[in-house]
């Protein structure tokens, strides 16, 4: 129990307290379990361990996955306030639905703008960058909201309708328009008090920042100027050339300046492909001149033609493809130099938004050339940078906030965003909802999703949650794949206990802390795995029941990766219980701290954490796998790691009486006294061997590796 | 609402948790199925060697790499064309690539025939053209879809440009398993690390045990290679004598719990452990090689080091090994592409040569596939530098490159598919990347289309969900 709230083992002097409870009267009273419990749910230790569980299912990581990054340039220096902001969630027994709005939406819940309560964004924000790609950034957020709250795979919707669930594209793409609606802006909010030395962050951040806006926008201005002043050029390629692989794919391009800007030129092409019809005020002799070029001012002007397109053509009476292209270019530069406005429709196009000439500000840096585009990206860099070397700089969330203009989306045919299909309203799941769902209504619709989610009318999001926190009391989930509530997942065994649980969560305010309580003071988890296979009882149940589903005992787990770690430094009495804050190496020899403060790679991960199955940064993991391989064996037996808390075993009995130390030993890292054989083994290897090495044995041990 | 109807097949296939290969690895399914409840079961040794959908061909496969993007107009495919019209604008245009490029840059090495087969190959690879012509498969209508190293470096190695896909050594080694259990299934080695680092080697949402061992070969010592394959201090008669002890003591720990095969197969794995710190250390250890053929390979080098440490892992049952040329992307050459690229060659062209000899000699190139190829190709158009400056190099080119392969069902002395008479785009016989995959994974004994793995909803394989081909022609 102690392992399953706490990720530790009980001290000897916890064991004894709770024997002297329980040896005092038979069965185990009920109130000897209860003050057991109490005890657990209130140590800061609870959150350490559950937090953990989480951070699985948010793939958190305090790395970036960005190509040649090396060193600081691969971390990201606030990801921290997110991991602490899940420890103290649990510890504080937040309520569940309230630990989803604010990891959805704490930016409009009125919080105060200091807020630690900001950084549970850091859900929507440390996932991986894809590249930068922000399709794939989305898609990823779509993926761990919806299987990490709802245990549905929507991302299965991008390129068409699920194979299997009720989830149609056209639901895929109304949430892309909720996450498509939010940026994360260059200035965290900070949300602690600013520390003596870190002062010196604050200065340096700021200036940083200033100079990041003034780039940003001289950048800006001047790109879309040139743009404005090439619009023949544009024109010219877009008549004379097949769109090419720079248009087509997302990657990123080394452009000398002089070169036109590929997703403008797209831009264009669409607009054309979209309007180049003959009954089209604009375009329609674009139509006609594409497939015979013969001026027709007459029959132009019948159709209701711009009067400046038509005295435009006739003037520069084009030859050729390239020419009409140029003399449209040249039309409508002209009279936006001219001072079109936006009302205007050939100022509209160089100017609205919805024309192809604008972008978001924001998006500046995919516009630049090589050389300006390496420094402006070197200096954005530097705002992550600047943090990371200044170790006193108070805390800043990772948010997100609505962005100045909201995404309004349409379906992307196949997933392909230049294949744009029918528009959709940002609004939630049909198969959640009614067909008739009203749209979101507050701002991109973040805060509408939340609360969508967070309902007591889902059937959905308190089932898939009570059964993880059931997985990981039995070691099994009731509902096999615990992010997968699809139809592909098998009915489960226990449906009602499933409902019960769900609705006792929601009952009990949406807090965990009571499901605990209820479940661990149930027959079903006070269960031992062993029971002796001579017991009649054993021979039945194993028969009819072999792979233990309806729990007729308890399943033996062995000890995952954080688990290991701490079990070995607090058994030898070296765990650091300094709690929350930046990261530390897991392989840095100095770190005694909880694992879960370990510093989370996404690349090249450390032997350790490949080796013993930590969950995959990169996606949100809903349960770790569990394998047995060598390599482990080699950890336990080679690594400096393990020779170390060897060494600090040793140390604890120096000074002990020879005939106490193996039974010293025995108490220290098993929590009992050795038996005559081990006593005797034990003694016959000191022989030759050194304590050390004995100690190193039992850290080694499936007793120590496996809770029954 | 209802969601937790349910379907037989799928069921059997999700109740093994990792929705294993659609049927398709029955040895994982025969494993002990006591506890198989929704994650791979421990018991069942993830590395245990299974067999393949139908007999494979090859059994093992090396990749040497060439990162950085070799120039396919510079080594194997030769373009008479390019030579006449160098200086001068190619007179149908630039294909668009990562950087702007200019007028048509003549290759300035020399390319002969070589072989009964009469393959074209320039100076730069002409020990392993002179030697093994006839053995190589030379496949020049290769194409990639960016001209970006990051994402064609992933395209290649684990079929995605994006996204956290497994490489297919990944997936190799989740479908066979390893053939020695006291080394792993697939290694990986570079001196330093290639473009997208660990991406290129990861087993994504595999097991993690499926994950490429990166061996870092800027260290010399072999026991540096692989983690904790050494005890810094530990006698090996007293580490032994721990072992013993701990076998004991497990023991009298299983008494009462024999029922628990976790427990076994964790005993189990600190005996195979011990005997893996003799082996793999030993496997990695080219001093046990005569020095006529530390001669041959040039082990003093790296490049020759890698191949020959490859050759050693294969021989002992390893299913995939890479050996990347160098750190970061070596065949990168936008600038001074003639003498880059000639120093490269010199570099690695003699340890291919002997690798290619050594296997044969051996009798393992028939079970070996060797693949040798970069990440795309170069443009046939010199590079207009950034910034300024004299150009004399070549833009990163997906359009068509060339990739080639020999040994394990391969066909030699054939020069398959062709780009344009520039050498700029594959037009012939085109071979996507996944094409390559495809039949890589025939080649090893499987059906692309049926190792399956089931993640997030969905059964992802290699390919992807757009069709790949077997290329069959290549085929014995």
């Amino acid at each position: 129990m102690t392992y399953d709230l706490l990720g530790l083992p009980p001290t000897l002097e916890e064991i004894a307290e709770f024997e002297r409870d329980v040896t005092q009267s038979q069965p185990v009273p009920p109130q000897a379990v209860k003050r057991l419990i109490d005890r657990l749910l209130k140590s800061p230790r609870y959150g350490e361990r559950w937090a953990r569980h989480w951070l699985d299912i948010a793939r958190y990581s305090d790395a970036k996955d960005g190509v040649l990054m090396y060193g600081d340039a691969r971390v990201r220096p606030f990801a921290y306030t997110y991991r602490d902001y899940v420890i103290l969630a649990f510890n504080a027994d937040k309520p569940f639905d309230q630990f989803i709005r604010e990891q959805l939406a704490a930016d409009q819940l009125k919080l105060p703008s200091d807020s630690p309560d900001l950084a549970a964004m850091g859900l929507l924000t440390l996932g991986r960058m894809f590249d930068s790609n922000r399709h794939d950034i989305i898609d990823d957020q779509i993926d761990v909201v919806s299987r990490g709250f709802l245990g549905l795979s929507v991302s299965c919707a991008r390129c068409h309708d699920h194979k299997y669930d009720p989830v149609p594209t056209a639901d895929y793409y109304s949430l892309y328009g909720v996450f498509a609606s939010s940026i994360e802006p260059y200035l965290r909010p900070r949300i602690g008090a600013i520390p003596e030395a870190g002062k010196a962050f604050e200065q340096e951040y700021a200036a940083k920042l200033k100079e990041v806006t003034e780039k940003q926008q001289a950048h800006y201005e001047e790109t879309l100027k040139i743009a404005r002043e090439r619009t023949p050029d544009y024109l010219v390629q877009v008549a004379t050339t097949e769109p090419d692989v720079s248009e087509t794919t997302i990657f990123f391009l080394s452009l000398i300046p002089e070169q036109l800007r590929p997703q403008i030129t797209k831009r264009w092409r669409q607009l054309i492909a979209r309007r180049g019809f003959p009954d089209d005020p604009i375009f329609g002799p674009w139509h006609d001149l594409m497939r015979e070029i013969k001026l027709k001012p007459d029959q132009w002007k019948a159709r209701g033609v711009d009067q400046r397109i038509i005295d435009g053509l006739v003037a520069a009476t084009p030859t050729s493809k390239a020419e009409i292209a140029k003399s449209y270019g040249s039309i409508i530069r002209d009279a936006w130099k001219a001072g079109a406005t936006e009302k205007d429709p050939l100022g509209q196009m160089l100017i609205s938004r919805d024309g192809p000439v604008w972008f978001h500000p924001r998006d500046v840096q995919y516009y630049l050339s090589r050389q300006p585009g390496d420094a402006y990206r070197g200096l954005l860099g530097q705002l992550d940078a600047i943090a990371v070397k200044h170790k006193d700089a108070a805390p800043r969330a990772m948010v997100v906030q609505d962005a100045e203009v909201l995404c309004d989306p349409v379906i992307f045919q196949r997933g392909d965003p230049s294949a744009r299909g029918n528009p959709v309203p940002r609004r939630f799941l049909g198969i959640l909802d009614s067909p008739t769902r009203p749209a979101f209504s507050h701002g991109g619709g973040r805060l509408d999703l939340a609360q969508a989610i967070a309902s007591p009318k889902n059937p959905l999001t308190a089932r898939v949650w009570v059964n993880r926190v059931w997985m990981h009391h039995f070691g099994e989930p009731l509902v096999d794949n615990p992010s997968d509530f699809g139809l592909q997942a098998k009915k489960p065994e226990q449906l009602e206990l499933l409902d019960f649980l769900a609705n006792y969560f929601i009952e009990h305010g949406w807090r965990t802390k009571p499901l605990h309580e209820l479940i661990l003071t149930s027959r079903a988890y006070q269960r031992t795995s062993q029971i002796a296979e001579s017991h009649e009882q054993y021979a039945r149940q194993h028969r009819t029941d072999p792979n233990n589903v309806l729990l007729w005992r308890a399943n033996r787990q062995r000890l995952d990766l954080e688990q290991m770690r701490d079990t070995l430094l607090f058994v030898t009495q070296e765990l650091d219980e300094t709690m929350l804050g930046r990261p530390t190496g897991i392989d840095d020899d100095k770190n005694r701290r909880r694992t879960i403060y370990a510093f989370v790679e996404r690349q090249n991960l450390p032997a350790m954490v490949q080796t013993f199955d930590f969950a995959n940064a990169d996606t949100s993991t809903p349960r770790r796998n569990l394998t047995t391989v060598p390599q482990q064996a080699l950890f336990a037996l080679n690594s400096p790691f393990m020779l170390a808390r060897a060494d600090a075993l040793a140390k604890r009995l120096s000074g002990t009486e020879a005939s106490q130390r193996v039974p010293r030993l025995f108490a220290y890292v098993l929590g009992r006294k050795p038996t005559p054989t081990e006593l005797q083994e034990c003694e016959q290897f000191l022989a030759v061997g050194k304590i050390e090495q004995l100690a190193q044995v039992l850290l080694m041990s499936n007793e120590l590796m496996f809770v029954d | 609402m209802n969601p937790l109807q349910t379907h037989s097949r799928r069921d059997l296939l999700a109740s093994v948790g990792t929705g294993i290969g659609l049927l398709a690895l029955p040895a994982i399914l025969q494993a002990d199925t006591s506890k198989l409840q929704g994650q791979p079961p421990a018991t069942a040794n993830p590395l245990a060697p299974r067999d393949p959908h139908f007999p494979a061909r090859a059994k093992h496969i090396v990749h040497i790499y060439l990162n950085g993007g070799p120039s396919q107009i510079d080594t194997w495919d030769y373009r008479p064309e390019l030579q006449k019209w160098g200086g001068k604008k190619i007179p149908v245009g630039n294909l668009t690539t990562e950087r702007e490029t200019g007028v048509a840059l003549a290759s300035p090495f020399e390319f002969r025939q070589y072989g009964k087969s009469g393959l074209w190959c320039s100076e730069i690879f002409k020990q392993t053209a002179s030697q093994h012509a006839d053995r190589l498969c030379v496949i020049k209508s290769v194409y990639a879809n960016t001209p970006n190293h990051e994402q064609s470096m992933r395209l290649m190695n684990t079929g995605d440009e994006r996204l956290s896909r497994p490489s297919y050594g990944s997936w190799l080694t989740y479908g066979l398993g390893c053939e020695n259990q006291n080394l792993p299934g697939f290694v990986t080695m570079c001196p330093g690390l290639p473009v997208a680092d660990s991406s290129n080697w990861r087993s994504a949402f595999l097991p993690g045990i499926y994950q490429g061992t990166y061996l870092d070969t800027r260290k010399t010592k072999v026991t540096e290679l692989i983690a904790n394959i050494q005890n810094s201090r530990t006698p090996q008669t007293d580490q032994r004598r721990q072992l013993d002890l701990l076998a004991s003591l497990n023991r009298e720990h299983q008494a009462t719990r024999r029922d628990d095969p976790n427990l076994e197969a964790r005993i189990q794995s600190f005996e195979l452990a011990y005997r893996m710190q003799m082996e793999a250390t030993d496997a990695l250890d080219i001093s046990k090689e005569s020095q006529k053929v530390r001669n041959l390979y040039k082990a003093e080098t790296v490049h020759g080091r890698q191949l020959l440490i490859a050759r050693r892992l294969i021989e002992r049952g390893v299913r995939v090994v890479q050996c990347y040329h160098g750190d970061v992307q070596p065949w990168d050459s936008h600038g001074n592409l003639a003498a880059e690229h000639r120093k490269l060659g010199n570099q690695i062209d003699g340890p291919i040569a002997a690798l290619l000899g050594d296997l044969a000699q051996r009798g393992l190139l028939d079970e070996t596939l060797v693949i040798c190829g970069g990440e795309f190709g170069r443009t046939p158009a010199v590079e207009i530098p950034i910034g300024g400056g004299n150009p004399t190099g070549r833009d990163h080119n997906h359009h068509g490159f060339t990739v080639w392969m020999a040994g394990g069902g391969i066909q030699g002395g054939l020069a398959y598919g062709s780009t344009d008479e520039f050498g700029y785009r594959a037009v012939e016989n085109r071979v996507h990347v996944h094409d390559l995959h495809a039949t890589m994974l025939h080649l090893m004994g499987f059906d692309h289309k049926k190792l399956t793995y089931r993640h997030a909803g969905l059964d992802f394989r290699l390919t992807g969900l757009e069709d790949a081909h077997v290329i069959k022609k290549i085929l014995v």
